[in-house]
């Protein structure tokens, strides 16, 4: 078959029925591998069931007529699978359960097998009569090893034919019952046998006690196999209870009924498959549709907390006075030594013959790198630093899973689903510094149109750099709301009207406000950045595309076939 | 599990009952410990009343193991009906003597039963109960028979050749919180073993089959199982036992003569096994609070790291709190005339009623209204804390400790309780600081004027005097003199000499009163600027001291914490 087999697959846990997924996937994988290994298989697999010490052994050496099973009286007696089959029949062809190998030895040539619970044990013999059929011999359904339990369980899904034993002991114990309970709707041809039945004990009786306990028996009956003192096979293959049972058995089960209940049988596993596989598609889509609600509930946290931080930012700016502005401002530009006005243009008129000889005008006397370094001395990252912790402890109160089990509970508490101080500053400064880069662009450019030959122009473009550093710090320091403050305390009581023409203020004015979006841009930037961490979070834990394109396919291939 | 004695039990179960009554326990939810204190006396008044109580024995087995045919053979008669088919499924057989007290009908009341009265003087003093089938039961009722097993003092747990390896005994028996020195295990039908084939293979099988069910019951940690290998059906009939068929041993066993003290062993290990369940909170509590404690240790640390940008924090809002609502001349211009005399008083009066500053009375009532810190200020200190609290709980929640964690945390680190406190502190320490404010009186400063004006005025009157009539007067000071000279003085305050002097006195007069004036106003800004200092770093210690609070209260909780780690060990070492 070219199907791909089903991926492991992952789901964060966001809805109740979760934690089932894993185990319906592996049921459906197991279910799959049954599926098309019974397509390939030539031959009817009977199963004998039941629960511990029913004599499920020694019914399966009579039904063979040869002492295969080990029978006894310690519990459990048979540890593994064994099988009786025509040597031709090829049990090996993919075989459906990784954990039993396949071992083939021609049977009556050792002693009774117990079985061993990592084999899958086969008896191969020459009889032509049972030549489509292949017996099997199972451990306890209700022993007190779990590993048998699952293993009975698991051979459940081969049976064509299941000839579940039962006895006086064990007829109303609950387990065996409710397996049978459900065989009765799912496996036909399937034969009830009573073994070890006291001898006053009657077919009708049997009947009755078992519809007690609730079996839907209909019209199907029981074989009472009475109860022998010295059950070997032989004596048990003799009883006339035996014998009528073997004849019904190989007549319902001959050579010529064979297609039609290889054909039930597939249609009913095939119906099983796919109601499976739909149950197990719609707890993946729930899921998924849980993820989507969660993303567009993390997407509106976010937002709330990142306006929540510019609101602080700007509360805090907002407060502050237009004279620690305009201090800041008058602490700027002196360093700039503007009142030394006249120095200045006397300077400017030296300098003008050489820079009609091309010399160009000093860049202003402040660096880049200095600027930078005054506004990180500057800024305050408490306050994104508060956002930060203020998210993550929103999303763990609502928005992680209450069940600790599930996958994202853990995701969302690994170290790892939090950006670090460390990490968040590094941002905010590299955010920094991508300003600054993108405001001495601007200056360039601005500085360039500024005339180079009025005498005002050396000391005019350190006037321009300096107004942008102001804003550039006032931006940074929270105050976006305070650029126009900024910018009139900056230029108005330095310069004349004429100057701020020359200044050309209305673009000063824009790349402020550039500067101010560009901030509040990059602050968001940062809680964006946490937020796709916890979405990642979400998404690791997110089953692969092909999951479900796998699981579409694996049915479309069962319903074709059915 | 520990094997704890009558007293040793009464003792640890007081304990607990203690320590869930006078403590928070965090690890358990307000109905969980309810639950668990209700259990813890119900336990205790179990205990207490075990003492004088007769047996009880119950039979527990699955679907035709023999149970009623064992009934019959160690009551000697045939008091059970040993149908195939049961006749009462769902229903506990309490075979009990007509001599017998009947089990108290509250502990039954739970469960349908039936009692069935013989007259088995062998087994006069014990009550044998036989329960429903458990691998036939439905989980409703499952639950009952496991409630019903509390009457129970000994459980013999019957089973059969074919059933000892089924799941759902051993199922069962997990289910039992009972002692398991108290459970006989009894593979009866025994005889199913030698009926065919020789003797040897029979013990043969008998012994393998021993070792398998002792095997299984090891698995599920019972140590040493006492198991009986008996028949029932031959005990019961005339011939004497196999030598295999352990039941006399078994029924002796059973049927010893045992003293109240015995008996009592046997009930309190029971109930040491339901009590243990209940200790094992107590474990989990440790757990927790352990992991809660290391929790505070980290939290106080990062608070310390924090202390920086806190006060940073709480130095730049307090700046623009005095900054922006504070202006510095509200303190400074307040009383401005009220140590001035003469013309700089004149000066004061004037400058305050012209000048662009608004009366002190209304000054110093906005001084006091901006106390408390303006919205912005307070949003402020309010993030800040904030932060704390975010920090504390987001850890909190990752680490999933239980949500009486988060609430006691809550408690501290609460930001809005937090808030209001800090301005509550903040009005008080400010308010005390103004009340030092108040406008002195400043004596020297007034004496050296009173006298500056004096001598300026004698100044003046000698002046007006001339020479020649203060000579006269200091001469010969009479009468005569005296009015000669002040007649002198009116003559010359008239002359164009005397209005020379009267200007020249003015205006030296009005020179003064500004000197004085302007240093008065220095002094008083001077004293303004120191005020503003000491309310700003009183502020700040405030806030300082804000954060100190909340570490020194994560470090009392962290005590509180650890000393009840301790009481916990040691009651938890005790049981």
């Amino acid at each position: 078959m070219g199907l791909h087999p089903l991926p492991p697959i992952r789901v964060p846990g966001l809805t109740e029925d979760a934690t089932q997924i894993d185990e319906l996937a592996q049921d459906v994988r197991k279910k799959t591998r049954v599926y098309f290994y019974k397509q390939a298989l030539p031959c009817l697999c009977v199963v004998l069931m039941g629960g511990t010490g029913t004599g499920k052994s020694t019914l399966f050496n009579a039904l063979c007529g040869a002492a295969l099973s080990a029978a006894g009286m310690e519990r459990p007696k048979t540890g593994g699978p064994i099988a009786y089959g025509h040597q031709d029949c090829p049990v090996e062809a993919g075989f459906p359960f990784p954990s039993l190998d396949v071992v083939r030895s021609p049977a009556g040539a050792a002693a009774p097998a117990s079985g061993s619970p990592a084999a899958f044990t086969v008896l191969t013999h020459y009889q032509e009569d049972l030549s489509h059929l292949l017996v099997l011999d199972t451990p306890d359904l209700d022993s007190v090893a779990a590993a048998h339990r699952d293993m009975a369980r698991d051979l459940y899904l081969l049976a064509d034919a299941l000839i579940f034993v039962t006895s006086q002991e064990k007829y109303a114990d609950q387990v065996p019952h409710r397996f049978l309970e459900t065989a009765l709707d799912e496996v036909s041809p399937l034969f009830i046998l009573f073994n070890k039945a006291e001898k006053h004990i009657t077919d009708p009786e049997v009947r009755h006690m078992l519809q007690t306990h609730g079996s839907r028996l209909r019209e199907r009956s029981a074989w009472v196999i009475p109860y022998l003192s010295r059950p070997t096979w032989e004596s048990v293959l003799n009883a006339p209870a035996f014998q009528a049972f073997k004849t019904a058995f190989m007549e319902a089960l001959s050579k010529a009924k064979e297609p039609a209940i290889r054909r039930t049988r597939r249609q009913k596993l095939a119906h099983g498959l796919s109601r499976d596989l739909e149950r197990l598609t719609q707890r993946i889509k729930a899921e998924d549709k849980a993820a989507t609600q969660w993303r567009s509930q993390l997407e509106t946290l976010c937002h709330e907390i990142g306006q929540d931080l510019l609101q602080a930012e700007k509360a805090r700016f907002s407060g502050q006075s237009r004279e620690y502005l305009a201090r800041e401002i008058r602490r700027l530009f002196d360093r700039y030594d503007v009142l030394a006005r006249p120095r200045r243009i006397l300077k400017g008129l030296v300098m003008a013959p050489l820079r009609l000889l091309g010399v160009k005008p000093k860049p202003p006397s402040m660096s880049k790198d200095q600027v930078l370094f005054n506004v990180r001395e500057k800024s305050d990252l408490s306050m994104v630093y508060g956002a930060m912790e203020r998210l993550h402890r929103r999303v763990l109160e609502e928005l992680s899973p209450r069940d600790r089990t599930s996958p994202l509970f853990g995701a969302l508490r690994e170290p790892a689903a939090v950006l670090t101080h460390t990490e968040i500053r590094k941002m905010i400064y590299r955010e920094q510094e991508r300003l600054a880069d993108w405001l001495e662009t601007k200056f360039n450019e601005l500085a360039r149109g500024i005339p180079a030959g009025k005498k005002m122009g050396i000391y005019s473009t350190s006037l321009v750099w300096g107004v942008l550093i102001v804003s550039f710090e006032t931006v940074v320091g929270g105050g976006f709301t305070l650029l126009d403050a900024a910018l009139d305390s900056a230029i108005a009581p330095l310069v004349t009207k004429g100057a701020v023409e020359l200044f050309a203020f209305h673009e000063i004015q824009k790349i402020n406000r550039d500067l101010a979006r560009q901030y509040q841009d990059g602050l968001l930037s940062i809680i964006t950045r946490q937020c796709r961490r916890y979405q990642a979070c979400l998404n690791n834990l997110m089953p692969d595309e092909s999951t479900l394109k796998t699981l579409r396919e694996t049915r479309l291939a069962i319903e074709a076939q059915k | 599990m520990k094997h704890r004695s009558f007293p040793q039990l009464k003792a640890a179960l007081e304990h607990l009952s203690i320590l869930l009554e006078d403590h928070p326990f965090f690890s358990v939810s307000g109905t969980e410990k309810e639950t668990a204190m209700a259990q813890t006396h119900a336990l205790l008044r179990e205990l207490i009343a075990i003492e004088g109580r007769s047996l009880t024995i119950g039979l527990l087995g699955g679907t035709g193991v023999g149970k009623s045919s064992l009934m019959n053979a160690l009551a000697g008669s045939a008091i059970a009906s040993t149908s195939h088919r049961r006749p009462h499924t769902d229903r506990v057989l309490i075979y009990r003597h007509e001599t017998a007290p009947s089990l108290p009908d509250t502990d039954l009341a739970q469960i349908p039963h039936q009692e069935v009265i013989h007259r088995s003087n062998r087994i006069r003093d014990i009550l044998l109960c036989d329960l429903p089938d458990f691998d036939s039961l439905d989980q409703a009722h499952r639950q009952r028979v496991v409630g019903f097993l509390k009457q129970l003092d000994l459980l013999l747990w019957v089973t059969s050749p074919e059933k000892y390896a089924d799941s759902s005994l051993y199922e069962f028996i997990r289910l039992t919180t009972k002692a398991h020195q108290n459970f006989y295990f009894v593979l009866n039908k025994a005889d199913l073993f030698f009926e065919n084939g020789p003797p040897e293979k029979g013990h043969e099988a008998l012994a393998a089959v021993m070792q398998g069910f002792s095997d299984h019951l090891r698995a599920q940690g019972i140590e040493d199982p006492l198991i009986y290998m008996v028949s029932a059906k031959e005990a019961m009939g005339s011939s004497p036992p196999s030598p295999w068929n352990q039941f006399t041993p078994f029924r002796h066993q059973i049927f010893q003569q045992r003293d109240a003290k015995k008996i009592t062993a046997i009930k309190s290990a029971n109930l040491n096994v339901e009590a243990a369940r209940l200790f094992s909170l107590l474990k989990k509590e440790i757990r927790n609070l352990q992991r809660f404690e290391a929790l505070l240790t980290q939290m106080t640390a990062e608070l310390n790291a924090q202390r920086g940008s806190w006060t940073r924090t709480g130095k730049e809002a307090i700046d623009l709190w005095f900054d922006r609502y504070l202006p510095r001349e509200i303190l400074s211009h307040s009383a401005r005339s009220l140590n001035l005399i003469g013309p700089g008083h004149g000066l004061g009066l004037m400058v305050d009623k012209f000048g662009k500053n608004s009366p002190h009375g209304r000054a110093q009532h906005r001084v006091l209204s901006h106390l408390t810190p303006p919205d912005d200020v307070a949003l402020r200190f309010q993030k800040a804390l904030e932060r704390v609290e975010d920090r504390i709980t987001g850890r909190l929640l990752a680490e999933d400790l239980p949500s009486p964690f988060k609430t006691r945390l809550e408690q501290i680190v609460d930001a809005r309780k937090n808030h209001q406190d800090l301005g509550e502190r903040f009005f008080d320490g400010a308010a005390l600081l103004s009340e030092q404010n108040r406008p002195v009186r400043m004596w020297g400063f007034k004496t050296v004027q009173y006298v500056v004006y004096a001598i300026l005025f004698l100044l003046f009157l000698l002046a007006l005097g001339g020479k020649t009539g203060w000579q006269a007067v200091t001469s010969d000071p009479g009468i005569s003199t005296i009015v000669g000279l002040i007649t002198a003085m009116i003559h010359t305050l008239f002359s164009p000499k005397g209005l020379a002097a009267l200007v020249t006195y003015g205006i030296l007069n009005l020179f003064l009163g500004f000197r004085f004036y302007r240093r008065y106003a220095r002094a008083l800004d001077q004293k303004a600027d120191k005020h503003i200092r000491t309310l700003k770093t009183a502020l700040l210690a405030i806030w300082d001291e804000k954060l100190t609070a909340i570490q020194a209260d994560l470090n009392e909780l962290k005590k509180e914490i650890q000393s009840r780690i301790a009481a916990i060990s040691k009651i938890e070492k005790q049981s």
